[in-house]
């Protein structure tokens, strides 16, 4: 009885041996063969990127190396590099070699899942020894943007100044691969004296003079007056001593009047005001904070469709009592990515500082057209108004449209008649 | 046995129970790899090799492995040739490797092998049993070619490769994919079926009782008409001419 239930194991446990030993001699055959084989492929990719490269050797990535870098490699006449980066989707990877001169000798794209229709406007201009960035360094590094493939393009200029980089730290040098925002942190927290804090963008509700941004953290603010930074602690105390009087007492005055700035809530909004004005503060100084909905294209696409989601932007705005825009931000939004999702970026909000009522004009008024009859891309390059964004009709118009209902609500709320329609 | 019976092996694998038009077997590799001539041929021909070494091994070694364990086995020894066959690709012709990609290590759990070695291999003489893995591999390939040929010109405008001019215009696209295969496929099988009436009628799928899981409690009424007696009178027939 154990013999005859033992014979099967060990007729297919023989056969298993058997076949492992096989398998071995033929992999002892073919390994070599297909490692050159592997290897060969791997060198004609490099060498379609830098055609004069020999003896190329791979290179071991340390923590200085871009995030994007995910493989390096030496030879005789230059670095090759090859990058994942995100454009429209993830997995856009990159290959770029570079000569001894930390020059681009060619690029080419090894895979992506792009949509066909960027690729096809980025792709050409940029690969090859005859693309847009052959012949670049670091310093003359610019991206080479594609209008209508905004993203795909942005990501291939990041991996190529990624590979610029990292070709200086192969050769031995320093370049600083922060990005611009991990600069920004870095410099507030040696401002403040502190480490590993984060700091965010203060929300300007008084008009602070002389100082171009200001940056907190619960320990305290950093003041930004041109190239300096200058810390100031939430009890007063000024951190930074390398700035010049001058700035230091900028930043103190700025910090003062910060300080003393008090938010009350309007709660009785009066008749007219639009329903999409959420939430009214004034300042002890009488400028005002105003949260309000914007309609973008995500909320009339929804409309469209009968989606119960609201999809409206969150827009904060603050406006000071002589009527001009004090500051702007996006708080939340769900427009069309490398579209209207331009509505939330530094670039943006700063054309609508300092703006007035008349200032800010509709789009679609000045093209004297319904919006309802159009759903494609009308906002374009050549509509110059405040707050266009070209080929994000809808955004646009609503980021507009909710500027302009603010100072709406503060008329009415000042007992202004009228406004400015 | 008689140079005759050896023929009629050999044929039988590539017209009369050809595994791709007749016995409708090895279905995702035809489709999967139909799309061109070449990489329909490369199939083929990947195929066939590890249809005759594992019909050569498993026969020889059909009154060593025991019925119990006899279907690991065989996966065992199938699964050593796939193997062996894609490292053979990879080092020799890695264009081919690259064009077959996952289909090629699918070979494993392809039926016609799988089932020859259960059909055939088991109950046959080595000879014997590489001439069905030679026939049956050769039916595999002529099948493969004709579907890949009319999906291929038809649907692609060109031939292993090669543009043809005046098809450009008059390509139809979905044939390349896989409505249009499984479309080209019902066709060929059509064509076959009415070419082989003449020879008796439709020819049913040939399973062995042997084989099958409801084989000690079937009656005959669970696979319905087409394994009233066919099988168990095939089964008869291959044990006597075999013997």
């Amino acid at each position: 009885m154990k013999k005859s239930n033992l014979m099967p194991s060990v007729v297919l446990g023989s056969i298993c041996i058997v076949v492992a030993l096989l398998l071995s001699v033929v992999n002892m055959i073919t390994g070599p063969v297909i490692e050159a084989a592997r290897d060969a492929a791997s060198n004609a990719a490099l060498l379609e990127v830098l055609p004069n490269g020999k003896n190329f050797r791979s290179i071991t990535l340390t923590d200085e190396y871009p995030d994007s870098v995910v493989a390096g490699y030496s030879a005789d006449g230059g670095f090759v590099f090859q990058m994942s980066v995100t454009g429209k989707e993830a997995g856009l990877v990159i290959m770029c070699g570079i000569d001894g001169d930390g020059r681009i000798v060619g690029t080419k794209v090894i895979s992506n899942k792009e949509t066909p229709s960027y690729a096809e406007k980025v792709f050409p201009g940029v690969e090859g020894k005859n693309g847009a960035y052959a012949g670049m360094n670091l310093d003359t590094f610019a991206p080479a943007l594609v209008s209508g493939a905004t993203l795909t393009s942005k990501a291939y200029g990041e991996a190529v100044k990624a590979a610029l980089q990292s070709a200086i730290l192969a050769a031995g040098g320093s370049v600083d691969t922060r990005t611009p925002e991990q600069i920004l942190q870095d410099n507030c927290n040696a401002a403040l004296g502190t480490q590993g804090r984060t700091f965010t963008k203060w929300f300007a509700v008084e008009i602070i003079e002389g100082v171009d941004a200001v940056y907190k953290t619960a320990e305290g603010s950093v003041y930004v007056i041109g190239e300096s930074f200058i810390g100031i602690t939430a009890q007063g105390a000024v951190i930074t001593s390398d700035a010049s009087a001058e700035n230091i007492a900028k930043a103190t005055a700025a910090d003062t009047v910060i300080k003393s700035s008090v938010l009350t809530e309007v709660t009785d909004l009066p008749t007219g005001v639009s329903e999409d004005i959420q939430k009214v503060f004034v300042t002890n100084s009488g400028n005002y904070l105003i949260e309000v909905l914007g309609k973008g294209y995500k909320y009339e696409r929804n409309v469209y469709y009968d989606v119960p989601d609201d999809g409206r932007m969150s827009i904060m705005v603050s406006i000071s009592e002589e009527g001009r825009i004090i500051d702007v931000i996006t708080l939340s939004h769900k427009e069309s990515k490398g579209y209207g999702d331009k509505c939330a970026t530094e670039e943006y909000y700063k054309q609508f500082i300092g703006a007035t009522d008349d200032d800010i004009v509709i789009s679609a008024d000045r093209l004297f057209f319904d919006i309802e009859d159009y759903h494609m891309d009308l906002i374009d390059e050549e509509c110059t108004e405040i707050g266009a964004l070209s080929g994000a009709t809808y955004t646009t118009v609503g980021y507009q449209e909710a500027i302009k209902a603010s100072f709406k609500a503060i008329d009415l709320i000042t007992g202004a008649e009228g406004g400015n329609d | 046995m008689t140079n005759n019976k050896k023929l009629m092996i050999l044929l039988r694998g590539i017209i009369m129970d050809n595994p791709v038009l007749i016995l409708v077997l090895g279905t995702c590799p035809t489709l999967a790899t139909s799309t061109s001539v070449v990489s329909a041929f490369s199939m083929g021909l990947a195929a066939t090799m590890v249809l005759i070494c594992s019909n050569v091994v498993i026969s020889a070694m059909r009154n060593i492995i025991p019925e119990t364990v006899r279907i690991p086995c065989y996966i065992v020894i199938i699964a050593a040739f796939v193997t062996i066959v894609e490292m053979l690709l990879e080092a020799y012709l890695p264009s081919i490797y690259d064009m077959l990609g996952t289909y090629l290590a699918l070979i494993v759990v392809n039926c016609i092998i799988l089932g020859r070695a259960e059909m055939f291999a088991r109950k046959n003489r080595v000879v014997d049993s590489a001439i069905d893995g030679v026939g049956m591999g050769l039916g595999f390939l002529f099948a493969l070619l004709i579907i890949a040929t009319i999906r291929e010109v038809l649907g692609n405008g060109s031939f292993a490769g090669y543009v043809i001019p005046f098809m450009q215009e008059l390509k139809i696209p979905v044939l390349v994919q896989a409505p249009g295969g499984f479309l080209v496929y019902g066709i060929v099988i059509a064509v076959m079926n009415k070419l082989t009436e003449k020879r008796g009628g439709v020819k049913r799928k040939s399973f062995s009782c042997e084989g099958c899981p409801s084989s000690r409690i079937c009656n005959k009424s669970h696979c319905g008409e087409a394994c009233d007696g066919q099988a168990l009178e095939n089964t008869g027939k291959e044990g006597s001419e075999n013997a």
